[in-house]
């Protein structure tokens, strides 16, 4: 057996639900990062993107009866979820606020709107957020987890619940109004390009 | 956004946090807090569901409590590292077996099917020290091995061990009464009034009060939830009726704040630390014990934690 980091998910989940700390720490580890970008890229601000990421893992534990692996993974799950927070931010975060205050925090004290390049960034990340933010759920969902993850339509379409084809035609419909809601300007790229579809006779 | 960098204080706490939860919620911890909550927890202070088999002298036994009788006398060893344990033959009429695993030093023990009990530093020496189970008798038997690390010291009391159910009555007007059990409830449902007294409750009104009844027309876990919050802080009254269900004796009260967490409860008087060594022919006095300790579905105690309860009193077994 090689060392409980090279273990997969599935792995590591089955010991977490049998009483395994560390397992579930390895878990942690190991999808941090990618859940905090995440929710960073949902809500521009670093702050709540930690207690967004907290929470994420917090609802992996609680709702672990209805945790769903997606090709051995739990990451995908956790995404959907990190979503699911990002959206609903002030009542996902309620239920662990006491415990979200009570972990301790570096004194970082910089003022972000010091520094002309981190500002522009600041204003890239916040406009990013908010384009996103005119997506319904199940396409923010879709594009979280095919564009900015880089999961497979089928993966995505797995643990949302979705037909594959159906995730692929909203999954177009997304990019459409992402790419609007980015311009600012709808007269400029309209929300209903034409789909290419093609007609022809079958093959 | 290379600035991107999570905070390491916030997150090497929050994993410390994520890693105890997990720890806590370890299958027979689970086992162990369920036991306990099933008596108390829901109706902390309150009033006790009925199920007390405090029968050794044959004063009362509730009908449809859960009667354990040890058939042998217990094997009590102690030792460091993995060990087996020989109990004999089982004697006729054995059902399962029944052990109490007293932490001696901090370590994980395991019982053999995947349930394990954690003991930590500070569990050592405490009342907490102890994690009780039954396995249920598999032909050829006659031993269990704890399996824990070399350095690991602990003490385990074992026997064979008779349970059986008892049937509910009925009264004169055609009512069951009796405990709860892995049957389900009696019309009329055993319970200590909070002034002592011990009586029935009617089912129905019981699930009127408890939310039995509102759960089962929940759509969704918001629905539940919403109604779970608008319910929070509240106690709700029932009469306590004698076994002809006419006469008054007293009031059994849910409170909606109590076992909120669904995770720990203030155990019964009786049921505190660790538990007495019976004798055979004895019973448990806990209420809920036995059949949680028999790997039944535990006592189905109506509950009004919509998830999280789930998660306890159903008491999710991982398979191996």
């Amino acid at each position: 057996m090689g060392s409980i980091e090279e273990t997969g998910d599935e792995e590591l989940w089955r010991r977490s639900l049998l009483g395994q700390g560390g397992a579930f720490g390895v878990l942690y580890d190991r999808h941090r990062d990618r859940v905090f970008r995440h929710a960073y890229r949902l809500c521009g601000n670093h702050h709540d993107a930690e207690d967004i990421m907290a929470a994420s893992f917090l609802e992996l534990w609680r709702r672990r009866k209805h945790v769903r692996m997606v090709e051995g993974s739990t990451l995908p799950w956790l995404l959907v979820t990190t979503t699911n927070m990002a959206r609903n931010r002030a009542r996902a975060a309620a239920r662990y606020r006491r415990l979200l205050n009570s972990l301790p925090r570096s004194l970082e004290t910089e003022d972000p709107s010091a520094d002309p390049c981190r500002r522009y960034q600041n204003q890239l990340d916040h406009d990013l957020a908010q384009a996103l933010g005119t997506l319904s759920v199940e396409d923010l969902q879709l594009v979280s987890l095919v564009v900015f993850e880089e999961h497979t339509i089928a993966a995505a379409a797995a643990v949302l619940s979705l037909t594959p084809a159906a995730a692929k035609s909203r999954m177009h419909r997304a990019r459409q109004r992402l790419r609007t809601a980015l311009a600012g300007n709808a007269s400029i790229s309209p929300p209903t390009a034409p789909t290419p579809v093609l007609e022809g006779e079958r093959p | 956004m290379n600035q991107l960098r999570i905070d390491h204080l916030f997150s090497d706490a929050l994993r410390a946090e994520l890693v105890t939860r997990v720890e806590k919620a370890s299958p027979t911890r689970a086992r162990r807090r369920a036991r306990l909550w099933t008596g108390t927890a829901v109706f902390a202070g309150i009033g006790v569901l009925g199920g007390v088999g405090a029968a050794a002298d044959g004063l009362f036994i509730t009908p449809g409590s859960t009667q354990v009788r040890p058939l042998a006398s217990p094997v009590t060893e102690t030792h460091t590292g993995t060990a087996t344990v020989q109990l004999g033959p089982p004697p006729e009429g054995t059902t399962g077996i029944e052990m109490q695993l007293k932490c001696l030093t901090p370590g994980r023990f395991y019982f053999g099917d995947g349930a394990n009990s954690i003991c930590g530093p500070e569990d050592v020496g405490r009342p907490q020290n102890w994690s009780g189970y039954t396995i249920p008798l598999t032909l050829g038997k006659e031993s269990i091995t704890i399996t824990t690390s070399p350095e690991a010291s602990w003490k385990v009391t074992a026997q064979y061990v008779n349970t059986k159910t008892t049937e509910w009555a009925t009264n004169p007007d055609g009512d069951s009464y009796g405990a709860q059990n892995e049957n389900g409830s009696p019309d009329m449902v055993s319970v200590t009034a909070t002034n002592g007294a011990r009586g029935y409750v009617y089912r129905t009104e019981l699930e009127d009060a408890d939310g039995t009844a509102a759960i089962k027309t929940f759509k969704s876990p918001a629905e539940a939830l919403a109604w779970q919050e608008a319910r929070l802080g509240k106690d709700f009254a029932i009469p306590v009726y004698d076994v002809t269900g006419k006469t008054v004796v007293g009031k059994f009260v849910i409170s909606s704040g109590a076992g909120n967490s669904g995770v720990s409860g203030k155990p019964a008087v009786e049921c505190a630390g660790v538990p007495p060594t019976l004798a055979p022919g004895e019973t448990y006095p806990c209420p809920g014990l036995s059949p949680m300790e028999t790997g039944y579905p535990a006592t189905p105690v109506p509950s009004i934690v919509y998830e999280e309860a789930v998660q306890v009193v159903a008491v999710p077994y991982p398979e191996n």
